[in-house]
């Protein structure tokens, strides 16, 4: 069902690109590294340093994570109130008639 | 910097298998929305900062190209893992403890014998090479003095051969011997490591305990300098090659650099040793040796005073025939040679650089003044090889004997000159007395004094008083019974507290001794030196006298006398102010025949 505002309909489209982003993260197999890096995989500072760098890169994940969700939700505000006044155009104002004297 | 990793291969390449398909899919997630400009430098970030882990994991895993880390295959005792020294992190000591072990078991493997010379240095090479002295220590700990013991037999084989024109780099081997050194002090308490020392090459040895002499604490470096030092003595007469030498002087400029060791090890050195130690193995190492052995600036009088009595003891005792070694091959020497120091001709040494008694005399004339005791037995104990005991019953003389015991001894050729010469500078000090003498013994002891104001470098002759003062008052102290010979009566006896001698004149004054002349002529040649320098500097320098021909001593006097007179007569005749050139000869001939003569002469 098409809206009533195209550009409310490509923000609604761009925000569910985000939305995907978001879960194509979420279910990243980067989430799972850390569990396959561990000393029983190796151990050292080398590996220690990995692990540093998986950690900041996870924070910085988790922030691009809701980063998308929080654009997918400004672009959705967007695009309902777009859409809000598209509606609010197609009303027509209704005349008085006059009745039989 | 090094450290250590311990992996499990298959885990690791199956951890970069999955971080290259994370980083794939975390590409895919960067959604180049204008709207998630924040999301999107997020994840670049983090695909940035994980990228270079793919080839850092394929590296570790064998599938690339290993250029920062080296590794060897086999089961370590760490659970089955593949254990690398991974040179490219900063280790805690905790990573350098196991980095260490790591190493140690990699040596262990070695099978050193089977390998050449060759081989064996570049596995050593490639162990050792720039690790961080931490992990160097715990290798140490781990190894013990006998793996020690083999990595240096095989670098000192290196050297030799390298020596030879092997293909070995001489530097790279003594790179990495230092490299051990800089492990070596944190290492050294944790086992007996003694026996290294006397059970490889002595370079090699010398060269390890040089790079260690930082970080050893005073005791640890008196011990390990001593032991070489006592090699360096004992290889003089079995090993043909100057190695020996260099071990010494590398050793002696450690301890120099360590004042409180320097005082140790002197003191600890045996008689033998320490004679060796100044005379034989380089006179400049030698000096500054002992100048740090003393220095007041480091050492208190009670402390200075075992150190500065061993030298003197040595000094007045050394009975050695050998002349000193050539120094012409170690790095320290001068191009510069002075007027022989050794003035006097019953001197045992022929010396052929002067900065060692230089230095020793630097050394010792500060404490001239506190030390009575050593320089009693420096010129009471001149018994070659028989130094009086400090405490023994027939120990030192009475103070007013002194001098004429060293006066006999030094006639008798059974002392040297350095032995009188530090006798008259006590004398000169006010810290003895001398006692009767003779005529010829006051000549001796004259001369004795003027050579000893100027190699002791601490008296001061007064600049202030005319030079026929100057020499009046060295003869009337010559020719009369001995008075306290501290009297200033003619104005030639001074104290420390008196300004120094011009090198010049202490330089020209010494020539006529320095040449070999006998006593009258050199004073009468050394009066008017000082005459000219303190009372017409205007007047063109006094020629120096060449050496005498080597005649008898009975027939030199003559001879001498004749060549002396001609170069003043030479000299003065080129003086244009006939006041001048009558008294210059004048002042020459009346204290040239005084102190012939024996009688008393007073301007």
């Amino acid at each position: 069902m098409s809206s009533l505002s195209p550009a409310a309909d490509a923000l609604r489209r761009r925000s569910g690109a985000l939305r995907r982003a978001a879960r194509q993260l979420d279910d990243a197999e980067f989430w799972s590294l850390g569990g396959s890096s561990g000393a029983d995989t190796w151990s050292g500072p080398t590996a220690t340093r990995f692990t540093d760098d998986l950690a900041a890169s996870r924070r910085d994940l988790d922030v691009a994570h809701d980063e998308l969700i929080r654009a997918a939700v400004r672009l959705e505000r967007t695009a309902d109130e777009l859409e809000a006044e598209a509606r609010a155009a197609l009303v027509v104002p209704v005349t008085p008639v006059a009745g039989p004297r | 910097m090094s450290g250590y990793l311990a992996f499990d291969r298959d885990r690791v390449a199956s951890l970069a298998g999955r971080l290259i398909r994370s980083l794939d899919e975390l590409d895919c997630c960067r959604p180049g929305d204008a709207a998630a400009a924040d999301a999107d430098d997020a994840l670049r970030r983090a695909v940035d900062r994980l990228g270079p882990w793919v080839l850092r994991l394929a590296r570790v895993s064998g599938n690339g190209v290993l250029t920062d880390l080296f590794s060897w295959g086999g089961p370590t005792g760490f659970d089955g893992m593949t254990i690398i020294a991974d040179r490219s992190t900063v280790t805690t000591p905790a990573d350098a403890a196991l980095a260490g072990t790591v190493l140690a078991d990699r040596f262990t493997r070695l099978d050193l014998d089977s390998l050449t010379t060759e081989e064996a240095v570049a596995e050593l090479e490639t162990l050792l090479g720039g690790t961080d002295p931490l992990v160097v220590a715990a290798f140490l700990r781990e190894i013990g003095p006998e793996g020690l013991v083999r990595i240096l037999r095989v670098l000192s084989v290196g050297v030799e051969g390298a020596a030879r024109g092997g293909p070995l780099d001489v530097d790279g081997l003594v790179g990495l011997a230092r490299g051990l050194g800089t492990g070596l002090p944190a290492a050294v308490g944790t086992d007996d490591w003694s026996d290294v020392w006397t059970s490889v090459d002595l370079e090699i040895a010398a060269v390890v305990v040089t790079a260690a002499a930082p970080g050893l604490d005073d005791t640890q470096l008196t011990e390990l300098s001593t032991v070489l030092l006592h090699r360096v003595a004992d290889l003089d007469d079995a090993d043909p090659s100057a190695y020996w030498r260099h071990a010494g002087v590398s050793v002696l400029t450690a301890l120099a650099e360590r004042p409180a060791a320097a005082r140790e090890a002197l003191v600890a050195l045996d008689d033998e040793d320490l004679a060796f130690v100044l005379f034989r193995v380089d006179p400049g190492a030698a000096g500054a040796f002992v100048t740090s052995a003393t220095a007041p600036a480091f050492h208190s009088s009670d402390d200075a005073r075992a150190p500065v009595t061993r030298i003197l003891a040595t000094l007045a005792t050394a009975d050695d025939e050998r002349p000193w070694p050539s120094t012409a091959s170690t790095a320290t020497v001068g191009a510069s040679v002075e007027p022989d120091w050794w003035l006097h001709r019953e001197s045992r040494f022929t010396p052929t650089d002067p900065r060692l008694p230089t230095g020793i005399g630097a050394a010792v004339a500060p404490w001239l003044g506190r030390l009575v005791a050593p320089i009693q037995i420096a010129g009471w104990s001149a018994e070659p090889g028989e130094p009086e005991p400090w405490d023994a019953d027939d120990g030192p003389a009475p103070d007013d004997d002194v001098l004429t015991h060293a006066l006999t001894l030094l006639m008798a050729g059974e002392a040297d000159a350095l032995a009188l010469r530090l006798a008259a500078s006590a004398a000169l000090a006010g810290v003895v007395t001398a006692g009767p003498a003779t005529q010829q013994h006051a000549a001796y002891l004259a001369a004795a004094i003027e050579d000893a104001a100027r190699a002791a470098g601490y008296h001061g002759i007064v600049g202030q008083q005319a030079a026929t003062g100057l020499f009046g008052g060295l003869l009337g102290l010559a020719a009369g019974p001995f008075s306290p010979v501290t009297s200033t009566a003619g104005g030639f006896v001074t104290d420390a507290a008196l300004a120094p001698v011009t090198p010049d004149l202490r330089q020209a004054m010494a020539d006529g001794e320095a040449a070999g002349f006998g006593v009258a002529a050199s004073l009468g040649y050394a009066a008017l030196v000082a005459w000219r320098a303190i009372e017409a500097p205007q007047l063109p320098p006094i020629p120096r006298l060449a050496p005498p021909d080597d005649v008898s001593p009975d027939d030199r006097a003559d001879e001498e006398a004749g060549e002396v007179a001609r170069v003043v007569e030479d000299w003065a005749a080129t003086i244009d102010d006939p006041v001048l050139r009558r008294r210059a000869l004048d002042l020459y001939n009346r204290v040239e025949a005084a102190a012939a003569q024996g009688v008393g002469f007073v301007a």
